[in-house]
């Protein structure tokens, strides 16, 4: 075992049994607690039990949550493991240890939309003072996120770290694994007209919001991502070239454009900011509201920015 | 030329823009009568002195005497020079005490308050004083709602520039006027708590947020009310957690009240509880 007490590490773990993942786990999780690091883990419930069994009292000091409900949408598990360091941080440990199990999903778009996932952590949290494993069950998931794992991880740990020959920084990655979107109609509901007032565009957000059945408070989310990205277009981009927005069975679809194209970077947004420092945090924001946000630039050509907001 | 003067509806503090000396009489007359029938002692402030002929004129309209209201001081007259400069400089504190002096003299004197009009020409001259006026017009609408001080200030619409009207119209939440295209109010609340109401978002955000940290001295109270804010966006929640952290620096407290679900979503998920930590959320 080797104690890290620095620097950020993002380690893949490949097992095959639950017993496999408790022996080796639990003298790590051990370790951190006796080097006064923080911990938290994330798992299936049933997995948290077998810890907290195998770890007595000691499982006191450790956060748990369960995997379904902290792995909801790519953004704001960043977000919550965001506020775990900074937890750690207000309680004085100068270091946390996490161990992120993605929940088993069985669409191959969702397998696609959580490794990208596990390759934003590289970007969103580099030189944070935390190790991250990230357990993969060997038996259980399919040879392609296996293989995933493998490029979104730095390198892999089972006891012993050792570099990942196929890790792919997260710009190529991103290129090389696209969001998956929905197909969207030729038409759009609404396309917005150029030159309106912002108050107005929200006003065009809101109705199609309801039109298109979104709860009261999704709504607002969608108003607020909307106005995020669009504030971003005219303060950033030169101004709107096109705003559009289309339903689908799930909820809205936005598009912004601008003409600038100076947004390049597909991950801006995923870095969480500090409360005291400025800017950067309405496409932090907006990809907090929505299910999905992707940033297409075209250079020379201007950047289009889309996003999904849905009921859930 | 006879100009109608549609009925405006005032409050204790009202934005008045008008293009003609036809319509600006029209106004003073009706506000002036109405103080009168109220019990209010009237006073006006304005440059150059041919705004005062205005004044006179104006209660003359209404079958008033202005030398006799002079004369048995239910109308006081001044220069904008007296009431807000001192050795040349803006004083907006000097003007906030002299406005508290007067409404002091004329309730001991047995008027209900005071009602009065200032005429904002002199303004236009002086870039300096201009920047930092909604900043004191805020001041003056705090001052409306705790003391028995009505207010109209005029604005000639040809000497300022649009978004220049719209933030002052935003710092007088009362009887909208024509041409006000602001989407947010600035309000003090009888109670001495702050209100912001209304859609803000990044255009004004900044202005906002040095207009409610410059009245943070006159408060008694550290509360921000957001019971009428219908839409805040990430540059505008920033900035009212910047009125929060200095509200919060000045009183060791702050309460933000009538905090809608939304609002205190994206005030978590902007970390903004740790910048502001004794912020306390509160339901109205």
């Amino acid at each position: 075992m080797v104690s890290q007490g620095t620097g950020f590490h993002h380690d893949a773990l490949f097992y095959e049994t639950d017993e496999e993942f408790v022996s080796t786990l639990v003298p790590w999780l051990l370790e951190g607690l006796a080097l006064d690091h923080g911990t938290a883990v994330v798992t299936t419930a049933s997995r948290i039990a077998s810890l907290r069994e195998a770890l007595g009292a000691d499982a006191q000091s450790i956060f748990f949550a369960v995997d379904e409900e902290w792995y909801t949408t790519p953004a704001s598990a960043i977000a919550r493991w965001n506020r775990v360091g900074r937890r750690s941080a207000a309680d004085g440990l100068e270091y946390t240890r996490i161990i992120g199990e993605l929940p088993f999903v069985r669409t191959s778009d969702e397998q696609a939309t959580w490794a990208r996932f596990e390759s934003a952590v590289n970007y969103a949290f580099a030189g944070a003072p935390s190790w991250n494993i990230c357990p993969y069950n060997l038996r259980l998931l399919p040879e392609h996120v296996i293989e995933n794992a493998w490029r979104t991880h730095p390198t892999v740990w089972d006891g012993y770290r050792s570099p990942s020959d196929a890790y792919t920084v997260p710009s190529e990655f991103f290129v090389q694994i696209p969001e998956p979107e929905p197909v969207l109609g030729a038409e759009p509901f609404v396309r917005m007209a150029l030159g309106r007032e912002i108050a107005e565009l929200r006003q065009i957000a809101t109705q199609t919001g309801e039109r298109a059945g979104l709860p009261s408070d999704r709504v607002q989310d969608l108003v607020l991502a909307f106005s995020e990205v669009a504030t971003n277009a005219m303060l950033h981009g030169g101004g709107i070239t096109n705003a559009a927005m289309w339903i689908d069975r799930d909820g809205v679809v936005c598009e912004v454009s601008d003409d600038r194209g100076d947004l390049t970077d597909p991950l801006a947004g995923f870095v969480p900011p500090a409360p005291e420092g400025y800017g950067g945090r309405g496409l932090w924001l907006a990809r907090q509201l929505s299910k999905w946000l992707v940033i297409d630039t075209d250079h020379g050509r201007g950047t289009t920015i889309r996003f999904a907001v849905t009921a859930d | 030329m006879d100009v109608e003067v549609l009925p405006v509806r005032t409050g204790r503090h009202t934005c008045w823009t008008y293009t003609s000396a036809a319509e600006h009489r029209g106004m003073l007359t009706a506000y002036f009568d109405q103080g009168l029938r109220d019990g209010d002692l009237l006073a006006y402030f304005g440059s150059p002195p041919e705004h005062t002929a205005l004044a006179l004129d104006s209660l003359r309209a209404a079958d008033h005497d202005p030398e006799q209201l002079l004369d048995d001081g239910s109308l006081v007259i001044g220069l904008a020079d007296d009431l807000f400069l001192r050795d040349g400089r803006f004083d907006p504190d000097g003007a906030i005490q002299g406005c508290r002096e007067l409404v002091a003299r004329a309730t001991a004197n047995g008027y209900r308050g005071v009602r009065a009009v200032t005429e904002l020409s002199w303004l236009a001259a002086t870039p300096s004083h201009r920047d930092s006026w909604p900043e004191f017009e805020f001041r003056v609408e705090l001052l409306t709602a705790s003391t028995p001080f009505t207010a109209l200030c005029c604005y000639d619409a040809r000497e300022w520039e649009p978004d220049e009207l719209r933030i002052i119209h935003a710092v007088h939440p009362d009887a909208p006027a024509a041409g006000d295209d602001t989407t947010f109010k600035l309000r003090g609340n009888i109670d001495g708590s702050l209100g912001i109401e209304g859609e803000l978002d990044f255009r004004d955000a900044d202005a906002v947020r040095s207009i409610l940290i410059a009245a943070a001295s006159d408060l008694t109270l550290p509360v921000l009310d957001m019971s009428g804010l219908l839409f805040v966006d990430v540059a505008a929640m920033r900035a009212i957690a910047a009125v929060a952290l200095e509200f919060q620096r000045s009183f060791g407290r702050v309460q933000i009240r009538g905090a809608s679900p939304h609002f205190r979503k994206v005030w978590d998920l902007l970390l903004l509880h740790d910048l502001v930590p004794k912020a306390e959320m509160s339901p109205w």
